[in-house]
């Protein structure tokens, strides 16, 4: 209970009477709307129209949707990518938790460090990390090199690439640390006196975990879930890669329709069908999300008149020391190898004398890193993309952060519906969204370029900034800026001097993760670009001429350049943290009021 | 005024409700107004003298393997920006004006022609002209109505790639159906190459001219061959998926790919001339072009010797001036040119028109994804 809210009654009157949105989100939803729901909405229009060859007539019909439900073809592929986007999200989430779970509280001071290498996956290009996965899991890859050298097989095992077991493991692998931050989040916001009560009222570990933990954590989870599911399903890249023959999802005919196929209606009517897919898919979860929930509490209740809920005094001894092992940290040692063992790959290849994508490596070389740097087309598009991203960063926090304040410190009458519309970007895929975005702007005469390019970035990065922020600010104890404001302060000086630097790390965090976004974008980029490049869309025109080792060394660089980043920034911070604090103390008597 | 105060808005400088309808409602009103008086450029007011003292940026759309700083001209800032596919020519090129020049296979000449993309271009002001080989300047395939919408820039013919080491030489399709190769065989994510190929192998000699019923039986031949697929790949990925060892066979291959295979370890890869047909790449003037002199002197640069040396050295696709041969490694030089695309033909391209007698492009995409879907 903050003090805000011991007002009472009045208090909470005014509240319901409040504004419909809080200032601090305007410039959020603003952009949103010109950027998200009008192109959705053009995109909606679209569906209702005839298509023609590579444009469309603007006669209204059905058929589109009619396409969708009536050809197989369709309804086939929506059917087959929400089945694997659904059995991934779940491989996430027990992952994403297993890893949660122990980096909060089992690995103790290690914890923000193992998830600084968790988060480090994302700091790398995606595709080249995709091809990272592909020569640990091909025909002579690492994984059947190394089995084949132990002489536990003879033969190359052919499952690992090309099917339906690549593409989950694929979609696990790229997704699982996005979606582990909401559940890092959820595990992080539990009060660890309730832990202690727990524990003190006679819970063991094993009760604790399924009494109070997991079901504060499951709001986390179900973000998590949502995330994740949205995220696999919209992914077409990452399938088609590795996926072989099975490798086709909806978001690639969806993709196509906007290019080769040129029927625009049908690619906008297959979006909207998968967006609204996601909608029932995630209400389907979540309700029975509450039965099997509800279904435990009776289970739990009957098993705890019957006394089994003891199971620590009913347990054999084995069992109860088999519960003492480190389970979580073992579990999260095997999650931490699977993330990183790509990055480790493409480090390790980076510096391959030949291009050959598999074992033994032929020799050690900064060939590919003195090419890449001495190329004047990488220097330009470096250019362009740091600078997309600086401004993606300083835009993003613009709009974002205000609006994570009003989420958690103000109450105004559409805020659960903002805190899902924030989400937007997210749910729709990107593809869409670059079609989207790019119609739009022809359609407003709008130059394609590094302008609009910066534009659709700010977009995107936004939810990740929201989520971290406001995360952050819901741990803090709001009585301190409460306080302050008592105390005589004005309400910028309490952001200036109270909540900046508490929320200062989260900014960092937030600020990384978006930079890490709008850096290894492509799919919007590539619509919204126009004359330009950045390094993810000159890295797939490379791949048409194919794979080369200077390719690793870009994403090396990206992920040095974006450590140091973090390395220069945290050491900020703490210069910064150590200077106020001795000013502080130094202050005068009447400044008192800022040490309580 | 008002487009730039829209641009103000969206960067986010003067954000408020107000100036975003403002500048929303001109830029509507700036794009319908831009839209009816844009003048229509063209290049009768251009001279040679023009072309050869042409200066300022020319923004060329195209493959990254084509982009060889080497051969630019002098006084002209190129700036250059890529294409992942073949199809993202035509979405790319949406925005008038974005774009001088694109660079894509002769294929794509009536798509962008149907879409009005490009304009005719007038070899009188091009010098280099003469330096393309007679074959490519007296093609069919460059004309449409008569006159030229592409200048041949490089060549090459598809192949089948496979690797010694594992297989013999494939001779014919049934060599390509034989039981030892189930899913060791890849074919690449277009829809023009695959299925001209198919055609080729079913025995049509027009494949890229196909009735409904030559079309059914060229599709029907290619599901037949799923058993043998491994993966549909994207350009460029056929090298390492050859050097992992997951694929033995590829087909249609093209330009580098063989000397790339070999460089991600598939050491033994060789290529034959199985179901082998013949592209060219080209130079296309973009409708709306800003720099139409610096165009001009872009292609006229880039079809000289010294620009056919360093963008075949740079690309190793086949140059479309004879005297380039030479910058090719030994294993793809050839003789003459005329040779090859005896052996290869070189195609038009397929309609875009649904009234031709022959199954338009469009079809020929849908029945693609289906093949890929299924």
């Amino acid at each position: 209970m903050t003090l805000s809210h011991v007002g009472g009654a009045e208090r909470r009157v005014r509240w319901r009477k409040g504004p419909l949105v809080a200032w601090g989100a305007v410039p959020l939803v603003v952009w949103f709307t010109a950027l998200m729901v009008v192109p959705a909405g053009i995109l909606v229009l679209y569906s209702f129209w005839t298509p023609a060859f590579f444009a469309v007539e603007q006669v209204f019909t059905l058929d589109n949707y009619v396409t969708v439900f009536a050809e197989r073809l369709y309804w086939g592929l929506l059917l087959k990518t929400f089945g694997l986007a659904f059995l991934s999200a779940l491989l996430i989430v027990i992952a994403g938790f297993v890893l949660a779970f122990a980096i909060t509280f089992r690995f103790g001071v290690w914890g923000p460090r193992i998830l600084v290498l968790v988060m480090l996956t994302l700091l790398s290009s995606y595709i080249v990390r995709l091809y990272g996965l592909t020569t640990i899991l091909g025909t002579n890859g690492l994984i059947n090199s190394g089995l084949m050298m132990l002489g536990v097989i003879d033969q190359p095992l052919t499952f690992l690439l090309f099917g339906n077991f690549a593409i989950v493991v694929t979609l696990v692998y790229v997704y699982l640390p996005i979606a582990m931050l909401p559940i890092y989040a959820a595990l992080q916001g539990i009060d660890p006196r309730v832990l202690e009560a727990s524990r003190d009222l006679g819970a063991g570990a094993g009760r604790t975990f399924w009494t109070v933990t997991l079901p504060l954590a499951l709001p986390g989870i179900r973000i998590g879930f949502a995330f994740a599911f949205i995220l696999t399903a919209s992914d077409y890249v990452a399938p088609r890669v590795v996926g072989g023959l099975d490798g086709m999802m909806v978001g690639a005919v969806i993709a196509d329709q906007f290019g080769g196929a040129s029927n625009f209606p049908l690619g906008a009517a297959l979006a909207i069908v998968m967006v609204l897919g996601f909608g029932v898919v995630l209400v389907l979860t979540h309700f029975v999300g509450r039965v099997l929930g509800r279904c435990l509490t009776v289970l739990r209740m009957i098993a705890g008149a019957l006394r089994l809920s003891r199971y620590h005094a009913t347990m054999p001894g084995a069992w109860t020391r088999l519960g003492h092992l480190p389970w979580w940290q073992a579990g999260s040692v095997l999650i931490l190898v699977f993330l990183l063992a790509p990055l480790a790959t493409v480090v390790v290849f980076s510096f391959n004398t030949t291009s050959n994508p598999g074992l033994p490596l032929e020799g050690l070389t900064w060939h590919w890193y003195l090419e890449v740097v001495q190329r004047d087309d990488f220097l330009r598009v470096l250019q362009t993309s740091l600078i997309i991203a600086v401004a993606t960063v300083f835009g993003g926090l613009v709009i974002g952060v205000p609006c994570a304040i009003a989420l958690s410190r103000r109450r105004f009458a559409l805020r659960r519906s903002l805190s899902v519309f924030v989400f937007g970007p997210m749910a729709i895929p990107g593809v869409i969204i670059g079609v989207a975005l790019m119609t739009a702007f022809i359609f407003a005469d709008i130059r394609l370029g590094v302008g609009t390019t910066q534009a659709a970035h700010v977009l995107l990065v936004t939810p990740f900034i929201v989520l971290v922020v406001r995360t952050r600010l819901e741990k803090l104890d709001p009585r301190i800026e409460e306080a302050a404001r008592d105390l005589g302060s004005t309400p910028w000086r309490v952001f200036r001097t109270i909540s900046l630097p508490l929320i200062a790390p989260s900014l960092l965090g937030a600020g990384i993760l978006a930079a890490a976004v709008s850096l290894d974008e492509l799919l919007v980029t590539n619509f919204t670009i126009g004359r330009n490049a950045t390094i993810p869309v000159w890295i797939a025109s490379q791949m048409r001429s194919g794979l080369s080792p200077s390719i690793n060394a870009v994403a090396v660089m990206m992920l040095v350049g974006s450590l140091i980043l973090i390395g220069l920034s945290a050491a900020a911070l703490s210069r910064r943290r150590t200077v106020r604090f001795a000013t502080t103390v130094a202050r005068p008597q009447d400044d008192g009021a800022y040490r309580c | 005024m008002n487009k730039n105060k829209y641009a103000a808005a969206l960067s986010g400088r003067r954000l408020s409700r107000r100036s975003v309808t403002k500048a929303l409602a001109g830029a509507g009103l700036g794009a319908v107004t831009f839209g009816l008086t844009r003048p229509i450029l063209a290049d009768e007011a251009l001279t040679v003298d023009d072309v050869i003292g042409a200066s300022g940026d020319v923004n060329v759309l195209g493959s990254q393997v084509y982009e060889v700083p080497g051969a630019y001209p002098a006084g002209i800032d190129v700036n250059y920006a890529y294409n992942v596919t073949n199809e993202e020519i035509i979405t790319k090129t949406s925005q008038e004006g974005t774009f001088d020049l694109v660079k894509i296979y002769q294929g794509q000449i009536d798509q962008l022609r149907k879409l009005d993309r490009i304009v005719p271009i007038n070899v009188d002001l091009i010098p280099n002209w003469d330096m393309v080989g007679s074959f490519f300047r007296d093609s069919d395939v460059i004309r449409r109505d008569g006159e030229i919408y592409a200048i041949p820039y490089h060549w090459g013919h598809s192949y089948t790639e496979y690797n010694a080491d594992e297989v013999d030489p494939p001779q014919s399709f049934e060599d390509l159906m034989d039981p030892k190769l189930a899913k060791k065989v890849i074919v690449p994510d277009d829809p023009y190459a695959v299925i001209t190929t198919f055609a080729i192998f079913a025995g049509f000699d027009r494949p890229n001219n196909l009735t409904p019923d030559q079309f059914a039986q060229t599709i029907e031949l290619m599901n037949s061959f799923k058993p043998q697929l491994l993966t549909i790949h994207a350009y460029g990925e056929e090298a390492a998926l050859f050097g992992r060892g997951d694929a033995w066979v590829g087909f249609p291959e093209f330009s580098s790919s063989v000397v790339a295979a070999r460089e991600a370890g598939a050491t033994n890869m060789q290529f034959n001339t199985l179901g082998a047909w013949s592209y060219v790449d080209c130079l296309m003037i973009v409708r709306g072009a800003e720099n139409l002199a610096a165009a001009y002197a872009y292609i006229n640069s880039a079809i000289s010797t010294d620009g056919q040396l360093a963008s075949t050295a740079h690309s190793l696709a086949f140059p479309v001036n004879d005297l380039a041969i030479g910058a090719l490694p030994e294993a793809l030089q050839y003789e003459s040119s005329d040779d090859v695309l005896a052996r290869a033909p070189l195609l038009p391209g397929v309609t875009v028109e649904e009234d031709t007698g022959d199954v338009p492009f469009q079809e020929w995409v849908k029945a693609w994804e289906q093949f890929k879907a299924s």
